[in-house]
């Protein structure tokens, strides 16, 4: 069970946070929005507070910036948005992953299931 | 409404105590953080109940977790003091530079040695391993002589 816990951090480790930016590719959200939609997808992730290190993380470098709006009802929401330098990552992310994917795929013999 | 209050402050002093290894300026963003995120989910409930809130303190998750999390990507020694950190590097790099020199010295006499002292081996076996050669041609034209 330990084991099984440690491949999927291991696992979300790398990947998780392009999840983020695909998300916000689509376009921006609000940090509990963000988190929600992530969370709701269970393999990704342990609990919604995990992943604000995370999106801390992609403040820091510059793939996602943060703007304060107001809402329609109570106090005002940050906004997660991606940056230019946060989509290129992405793109690079994407090719990268499908020959990931494919190669492992190929060796690991789970491109042969039905 | 003071009760729930008092649930979100424990909650967030739960994650500030489980992050008191992290750097400061770490641990006061990931507590902003999670306190935004409170607030805006605690305004989304329209009849807001000590349940509710539970829920989102729930689905937040556990503090040491949360903590874990942050603690992966923090630098191995925070910049706590960016004017002794400046000064370390210089110290370094210049110790880094006698230790090479040293190094390089040291290799050098070390080659020196063991060339000097395998020399002095493979000689002095090979002197005797000579003789030996020798010996035999000598000693068995010797031996029948001895015997008879």
């Amino acid at each position: 069970m330990e084991q099984q816990t440690a491949l999927a951090t291991a696992l979300r480790r790398g990947t998780l946070e392009f999840c983020v930016l695909a998300l916000l590719g689509d376009g921006e959200r609000y940090g509990v929005e963000l988190v929600r939609e992530l969370g709701a997808e269970i393999a990704l992730t342990t609990s919604e507070g995990t992943l604000y290190p995370l999106l801390s993380r992609l403040r820091r470098v510059g793939w996602v910036t943060t703007s304060w709006q107001e809402s329609p009802a109570g106090p005002p929401r940050r906004y997660y948005s991606l940056t230019r330098e946060g989509a290129t990552a992405l793109d690079h992310f994407r090719s990268e992953w499908t020959t990931f994917r494919d190669a492992v795929d190929r060796v690991v013999g789970t491109d042969r299931r039905p | 409404m003071t009760s729930i209050d008092a649930l979100v402050d424990n909650y967030l002093g739960a994650v500030a105590q489980a992050g008191a290894d992290l750097s400061p300026q770490r641990r006061e963003d990931l507590l902003a953080d999670l306190r935004e995120h409170i607030t805006t989910a605690r305004a989304e409930l329209d009849p807001e109940t000590e349940a509710d809130v539970r829920t989102i303190l729930d689905r937040l998750g556990d503090p040491a977790s949360i903590v874990a999390e942050a603690r992966q990507d923090e630098p191995p020694q925070p910049a706590s003091t960016p004017a002794a950190n400046s000064q370390v590097p210089q110290r370094r790099s210049s110790a880094r530079v006698w230790i090479a020199v040293v190094a390089v010295l040291g290799v050098a006499l070390a080659a020196c040695i063991a060339a000097g002292v395998f020399g002095l081996f493979f000689f002095s076996k090979r002197e005797p391993h000579v003789e030996r050669v020798d010996a035999p041609g000598a000693s068995s034209p010797a031996q029948p002589s001895q015997t008879g």
